[in-house]
């Protein structure tokens, strides 16, 4: 597949004759920075896999709601986080408090596919331990070094709001070392 | 980026601890796009508007603007009363008034060929 020009890429969206080709282009493009937004979020890679699918299944169903008035990654980003927090809400109504505290562990400890060093794994049960909305906000302005302004296009939620989120979030994960260490 | 961020970033860095089963990127678009719904289920999107959307927008404003000014040349140039008849023909003028005057706007609007929906579609903005 040759170099991705959003631009032309959009346009072709438009013509029924090439939209598909132009989504497997948008699919090629984002599905990766897409699935490490939503993997640090549910964790389980089957989990992310099933959201990833269905983050774009809905944007692919919903292309006519896209104005062009924002950028389309925002639009990707805005419909993966909503599904991330979607699904993370289906898992919980599923099971108590303490399955839901003890299996956050469990999975990052058994899971095949986490491969840190226990430095990274540390931090990983600290970000766990912030609530849903905080840990993607926490995520992605430390790992996806988002702006804020974009960060705020994705959650809704205002740059001071974001500000004073981040802000708690690094608190909490620092009294999380102190009380741990 | 505030001191506690800094702090963290020196401790623990950046680094990702996640990883994929091999080759799972190198066939995840073909099967996000296997799973996909069919084409007729989703619409084609419309990102500028259309020329269409264009005509009919400058179609709406031209016929507005035609209707404006005749109604406002209707209001100023209508003959002026006399001092010594103001007092008599004032109720008759306000009694006439409301009939005459929509009357005078459907004429003026059928010599526009708009109606009261265009002219208020274009005046608050509403139009594609």
């Amino acid at each position: 597949m040759g170099k991705y020009n959003e631009e032309e890429t959009l346009k072709r969206l438009q013509d029924p004759a090439t939209q598909s080709k132009a989504f497997e282009e948008i699919v090629n493009h984002y599905s990766q920075p897409l699935y490490w937004q939503i993997r640090r979020l549910v964790i389980d890679h089957d989990d992310a896999d099933d959201v990833l699918q269905n983050t774009f299944i809905k944007a692919w169903t919903n292309i006519s709601a896209f104005r062009g008035e924002s950028k389309l990654s925002t639009w990707l980003y805005k419909i993966a986080y909503n599904e991330s927090l979607t699904f993370l809400n289906h898992k919980k109504e599923q099971m108590s408090l303490d399955e839901e505290g003890s299996m956050v562990t469990e999975t990052l400890e058994s899971d095949t596919y986490i491969d840190g060093d226990e430095t990274q794994l540390m931090l990983e049960k600290a970000i766990q331990q912030l609530p849903d909305k905080q840990r993607a906000v926490f995520n992605m302005k430390y790992f996806q070094e988002m702006k804020y302004e974009d960060i705020s296009k994705i959650t809704g939620t205002s740059v001071g709001a974001l500000k004073a989120s981040f802000h708690i979030a690094v608190k909490k994960i620092e009294e999380y070392f102190n009380s741990h260490d | 980026m505030i001191l506690e961020e800094k702090k963290l970033e020196k401790r623990f860095g950046k680094g990702n601890p996640y990883t994929v089963p091999e080759g799972y990127f190198d066939t995840l678009t073909s099967r996000i796009m296997s799973n996909l719904p069919d084409a007729d289920q989703c619409k084609t999107i419309s990102i500028m508007p259309s020329r269409k959307t264009y005509w009919k927008q400058w179609t709406c404003g031209v016929a507005a603007c035609i209707a404006g000014a005749l109604i406002c040349l209707n209001v100023f140039d209508s003959p002026t009363q006399p001092a010594n008849n103001f007092a008599s023909n004032n109720t008759n003028k306000t009694e006439m008034s409301a009939g005459y005057d929509e009357e005078y706007q459907k004429e003026v609007m059928r010599y526009a060929m708009v109606d009261y929906n265009d002219v208020y579609t274009y005046l608050s903005g509403t139009a594609y």
